[in-house]
């Protein structure tokens, strides 16, 4: 039934045709609903425990969303240029999403002089910084002497040679504008002064949107085209058909239609991890294809090649026999390379969320297309002068080149040294694990970028100039119930936010921090005459609030709350290694309740920290990920080969690469990132998939003859080309990736073809070394197993065994055909092996008086060979195929081996087998005591009992 | 402050002619302002009690209490003084503003947690206590202003003159004649009663960056139309300054001129000036006072 709905493309052509017409329509036409994401929302988790707290401060203290212009020039703080500095200032002031611009115009400047102590009067200068772009030479004067007396200026706004600045911009998004929006009305204003400078330019959340974006619609225009050409090229060398090459090109395009119409009605936006979509689809999805191909090609072979046969009938009767023998693989591959992607869905980041769920919608959608569609194409215009080509499946001596190269690596390794083949695997796993136990994390949306690029360059100018661009909060609430009305007027409370400063800056990790700590100890120096040991904290309460009218609020609006309950650090740094900057958050968050002690609670929050603390659960969302994906592929292996031995053999070359990534990732310093954390789970989905492919050739193979380790030979020399093929056109296709202008999908795809190869290697010397020592029978075999069951139901073998039971020991045993005439045993030669017929008819030969003479008949049901089974003997008898014949041989040698795979079908055997000697034997009692009762019957006595 | 809002404007008044039978539509933007501020700058002697409200963007409100302190010399020196009484912290912390005939104002505070008296200095934007407000928003410097009459207007059923205000600077000045980048001041002055209810003011490139607006505006006994309640709206920063005045005396006797005079470091840290509820003040009231109505009466 399952053979039947695949075919149903094949069979049901139109109608094939007008289901996937019409589904291709209603997936593309949404199409026009697909959003572009690239905002740091989705590198937060949505459950995010900070989350509330962090609208809440941003709200109360302001965003720390800020767009750093960045101006440098020589001469910049000159008349003419402070003149432009000023106009671009005001230009930047009118953009409608500018909240508040922060520069030298904005920043208060309190300046005393003759202020000394003693109660004399001096002179408190307080105002911004400029007043404007100063006319003459004298205000230029002053305000350079404001500039230079300002404590919070040089490395935070301006630089300590004076020649670049700093213009911050808060922007105001309550979901009007896009990063893309923002950014563009940003470089609108400064491309009018870009002349009037050395550099000017603009970093912040808009540009690394705006860049994403821009890079994420680059990569899909790159990449997707070149994934094809390697597609195409790799399978024209392979296979040598054109044809081969264009259903793979076709299914790819249709499945990344509707995969983004679907995205697009589910409202899944587009980002940058979606980028490699079209290229996963057309790499992942043409493994399949080919494998197809290749069993068409096969089909094509194996069926009639007379000249009288039309075309259609061989296409398909090709496309029948290749979808009977990769139905179940093509099952399972679909299932388990989706559940790769799907496994990423219990991670915690909305970008990966969204694209594991993309990505198996992609899956899903390639393997409904390609197993509708291709048994259609191939029906309707497969090539039918291919056979021959063996792009798959071929026989051992007909692999030649880079498969060939594999087939004698193994003769040459793992057939001659399985044990030192192993023992290499497991120290270089070993040294592997120990390579990457340190990797470092990362979800700096800069770090998608590749250094080279201008925006990465950009803000290291500015970190080197001035400071990071990165902001977070340290929010300390007072308690106002048991403690004093407006706290952070109390001179003790403000003090704590230096003491929590200084700690700051003993770490080292950080570029600046400003506070109202800050702030009070600036107007108390200049209140003091600028003496630079009055730059402190003011002594007491009411002076500290007298201070403090001669801010606006606007200036400390960033450091303390109107009613003076809370108080904020702002930090700025340029951290990019998630671990370093979780170490140093940690250890604040440690020391800070000593420094406030209880009656204060103390708050670390900023976007920034955010992403980065969710980089950190990319671990453990890896692990999650890994941990579901092993544990359901290890159900469903167990199932299909209806042993838990044989779901962890088949894991076991999926899990060596990945341990060589991490090794590899350790040893190349790459990141653990929101790209390279899903590497692991899709190639786990991938490799199995080659696994699943060898076993299933193992256990065919297994079934036609009792040499295991031959099978394993033949099984590495079938699967040999279409492995080769389709794991180098992986790593191909992966490779592609390296091209991308986001590393973290360069890495992706690197990490990717890396494991790809690694897989290659695992199942091509590590599976067949396992495999040679296990026997496993798959489920679908066992159900699909097509059986005479009268003649079992009758035979004795089978008796007190369930037809289950029945199909697995027919499975575990050897299917042997004879054509009319073969000898099936041969007299005086040694024989451990019993026979059941199956099918077709034996005729039993013994010489009675030197005269070859048919002793015996036997048909479906009977059994023979019994005795060898148990007891090595000579054969008295010729045994022969009276017509076709199809037996079960059961060696005695294969199920002792078997015994331990399969201990109750075994033993079950063995038992009915007993009890068929037994009754043998009890026969052969009664016909002796015939033979002493009528001795004239002596001679029929033997005609009666042939065997041996 | 309110009061200083009208009687400032007296300084610079040059002597002008307003005859009844003047045709409105003959006026000029100039006849128009020096008449507006010829009108309303009356007592010289005011003291007012005020509540002062300052809202930042997020709409949080601080609140303030003082004293002002308003008067005229002979010489036509103006003298203000504010002194705060809360929040508690502050109490005691006093501005003083002396406004010299020849244009010049010397701005002083007194910080009583340092028990020392501060000249502000020149280089400061004028921004006065955490308020959007500057002294200069209370000048109106005729001899210094170019005025040009704009189409009159009616908001609400009311009708108003327009007038713009432009500094008068020398050649190579500032473009913007205030701290803070004003470059243009548009005045709108109410038709009946001849009072500045509004004055917009606008940056260099034309944009409006604050809004002066006076409300309560009430006729006193004197003849005067004074305004209960100020209100600056600083656009740029969405940021405001209400003050209301809550009494008004006006009496010689309670802002005498050693009201006026701030301590020089040796007086400890009381609140400079004497409240009005002293003896002086009743004795004050007693003479030559008239408490207006604050709460009641609305332009």
């Amino acid at each position: 039934m399952f053979l039947n709905f695949l075919m149903t493309g094949a069979r049901h052509r139109a109608l094939t045709l007008f289901l996937l017409f019409a589904l291709t329509w209603a997936a593309g036409s949404g199409l026009t609903r697909l959003q572009v994401d690239t905002g740091f929302d989705s590198l937060v988790p949505e459950d995010h425990p900070d989350r509330r707290l962090y609208q809440q401060v941003i709200r109360e203290f302001g965003s720390d969303d800020r767009i750093i212009v960045y101006v440098a020039d020589d001469a910049l703080l000159t008349l003419e240029k402070l003149t432009f500095l000023e106009q671009l200032h005001n230009g930047l002031e009118d953009l409608s999403f500018a909240r508040h611009v922060e520069d030298i115009f904005t920043i208060r400047s309190i300046r005393g002089s003759g202020t000394g102590s003693g109660g004399s009067s001096g002179r408190i200068d307080s105002g911004m910084v400029m007043n404007g772009a100063p006319q003459t030479q004298s205000e230029l004067d002053r305000a350079l002497e404001r500039i230079r007396n300002h404590p919070f200026l040089a490395g935070n706004l301006i630089s300590d040679d004076g020649k670049s600045l700093a213009i911050m911009v808060s922007a105001f998004n309550d979901g009007t504008y896009t990063g893309g929006d923002i950014n563009r009305e940003m470089e609108a204003v400064l491309s009018q002064y870009r002349t009037r400078f050395t550099r000017l330019f603009q970093v912040g959340e808009a540009r690394v949107n705006a860049e994403l974006t821009a890079v994420l619609f680059k990569d899909l225009r790159l990449l997707a085209p070149l994934s094809a050409i390697i597609l195409v090229l790799s399978i024209l060398i392979f296979m040598r058909c054109g044809f081969a090459a264009l259903v793979p090109l076709f299914t790819s395009l249709l499945s990344i239609l509707w995969t983004f119409g679907i995205m697009g009605w589910l409202s899944i936006p587009l980002n940058i991890l979606s980028a490699m979509l079209p290229s996963l689809i057309v790499v992942i999805g043409s493994t399949e294809d080919t494998h197809m191909m290749a069993a068409y090609i096969q089909g094509l072979d194996n069926e009639d090649q007379s000249p009288g046969t039309v075309p259609s009938k061989r296409r398909y009767t090709a496309t029948r026999s290749m979808m009977y023998h990769l139905a179940v693989p093509l099952l399972l591959t679909l299932v388990t390379t989706a559940m790769g992607f799907a496994a990423n869905m219990v991670n915690t980041l909305g970008m990966i969320r969204e694209f594991a769920l993309a990505a198996t919608i992609a899956v899903l959608a390639n393997g409904f297309i390609t197993m509708t569609l291709v048994p259609l194409a191939l029906a309707v215009m497969g090539p039918v002068n291919a056979a021959g080509r063996r792009a798959g499946g071929g026989k051992a001596e007909d692999v030649t080149g880079l498969p060939g190269l594999f087939v004698r690596l193994f003769i040459s390794t793992g057939k001659r040294f399985p044990g030192a083949v192993l023992l290499s695997t497991a120290l270089l796993c070993m040294a592997s694990l120990y390579a990457g136990k340190d990797l470092s994390i990362t979800n700096d949306p800069l770090s998608y970028f590749r250094k080279d690029q201008p925006l990465v360059q950009d803000v290291m100018t500015i970190h080197t100039h001035l400071a990071g661009m990165k902001f977070f909060y340290i929010i300390l609430t007072a308690d106002t119930e048991t403690g004093e009305d407006r706290p952070f007027l109390v001179p003790d409370n403000i003090r704590k936010l230096s003491e929590i400063q200084n700690f700051m800056e003993k770490q080292g990790g950080f570029d600046a921090s400003l506070s109202l700590a800050d702030q009070l100890a600036f107007v108390n120096r200049e209140f003091n005459n600028g003496d630079s040991n009055a730059f402190k904290v003011p002594a007491t309460r009411e002076l500290t609030a007298q201070y403090l009218t001669f801010f606006h609020r606007r200036d400390i609006k960033n450091y303390v709350s109107h009613d003076m309950t809370r108080a904020c650090i702002v930090v700025r740094h340029q951290i990019a290694d998630a671990s370093r900057l979780n170490a140093y958050i940690s250890e604040l968050a440690a020391v800070i309740p000593d420094i406030t002690g209880s009656a204060m609670r103390a708050d670390i929050v900023g976007e920034n920290l955010m992403i980065n603390a969710a980089a950190q659960e990319l671990v453990a969302a890896q692990a999650g990920s890994l941990i579901l994906l092993v544990g359901v592929i290890f159900i469903i292996t167990s199932v299909m080969f209806t042993s838990f031995r044989g779901g962890v053999v088949a894991l076991i070359p999926c899990l060596i690469p990945v341990v060589l990534m991490f090794g590899t990732m350790g040893l190349l310093g790459i990141s653990l990132n929101p790209g390279t954390a899903m590497v692991a789970v899709i190639s786990i989905g991938i490799a199995i998939d080659g696994t699943l492919h060898l076993f299933a050739r193992y256990n065919a193979l297994c079934r036609r003859t009792s040499d295991y380790d031959s099978a394993v030979l033949e099984t590495v020399r079938q699967e040999a080309v279409p492995m080769v093929t389709t794991s180098l056109a992986l790593a191909l296709g992966f490779g592609i990736l390296l091209f991308s202008d986001f590393t973290i999908i360069a890495q992706f795809g690197a990490l990717a073809a890396v494991t790809m190869i690694a897989a290659l290697f695992a199942n091509l010397f590590i599976t067949p070394i396992i495999m040679s020592k296990v026997r496993l029978v798959g489920l679908y075999e066992i159900l699909a197993l097509k059986m005479r069951r009268d003649v079992l139901d009758k035979s004795s073998l089978f008796q007190g065994m369930t037809h289950y039971q029945i199909r697995k020991a027919i499975l575990i045993s050897e299917l042997n055909s004879f054509k009319q005439g073969d000898m099936l045993i041969e007299r005086g030669t040694m024989g451990t092996s019993m026979y059941l017929i199956l099918s077709g008819r034996v005729k039993v030969f013994r010489k009675v008086k030197g005269e070859e003479r048919c002793v015996a008949e036997m048909g479906p049901g009977e059994i023979f060979g019994e005795i060898g089974f148990v007891r090595k003997i000579r054969r008295t008898a010729d045994v022969r195929a009276a017509e076709s014949l199809e037996v079960l041989r059961f060696d005695y040698n294969k199920l002792e081996e078997d015994l331990k795979f399969f201990p109750y079908i075994v033993s079950k055997l063995n038992f009915n087998i007993s009890r068929i000697l037994g009754e043998r034997l009890a026969e052969t009692n009664n016909a002796l005591d015939d033979l002493l009762d009528h001795s004239e019957t002596k001679g029929q006595l033997l005609h009666d009992h042939p065997r041996e | 402050m309110i009061r200083l809002a009208c009687i400032l404007l007296f300084l610079c008044i040059p002597s002008v002619s307003w005859a009844e039978d003047t045709q409105l539509s003959d006026l000029s933007g100039r006849d128009i302002v020096t008449e507006a501020v010829h009108r309303h700058a009356g007592f010289p002697y005011v003291y007012e009690e005020q509540t002062m409200v300052l809202r930042d963007d997020a709409g949080n409100k601080n609140v303030r209490k003082l004293r002002q302190y308003f008067r005229i010399e002979p010489d036509r020196t103006v003298r203000i003084l504010m002194a705060f009484d809360y929040p508690r912290e502050v109490r005691g912390l006093s501005l003083s503003f002396v406004l010299r005939p020849d244009g010049k104002i010397d701005t002083r505070f007194y910080m009583p947690a340092l028990d020392r008296v501060m000249i502000s200095g020149a280089d400061g934007d004028g921004h006065f206590l955490g308020t959007d407000f500057t002294i200069a928003d209370f000048i109106e410097p005729l001899g210094h202003t170019i005025y040009k009459r704009q189409p009159d207007q009616t908001m609400e059923k009311v009708d108003y003159f327009v007038v713009d205000a432009y500094a008068n600077h020398p050649a190579g000045g500032r473009t913007s004649d205030k701290p803070g980048g004003v470059h243009r001041r548009r005045h709108f002055v109410r038709k009946d009663i001849l009072f500045i209810v509004r004055t917009d003011y606008f940056d260099g490139a034309g944009r409006l960056i604050r809004q002066f607006s006076r409300h309560e505006i009430r006729k006193t006994d004197r003849d005067l139309w004074l305004a209960n309640m100020l209100f600056m709206e600083n656009l740029q920063l969405d940021h405001a300054t209400l003050i209301k005045v809550d009494r008004r005396i006006l009496s010689e006797e309670l802002v005498r001129p050693e009201v006026f005079i701030l301590p020089e470091g040796d007086s400890g840290k009381e609140a400079v000036v004497q409240d009005p509820e002293s003896g002086s003040a009743d004795h004050a009231l007693e003479n030559d006072t008239q408490e207006t109505n604050t709460d009641t009466t609305k332009g």
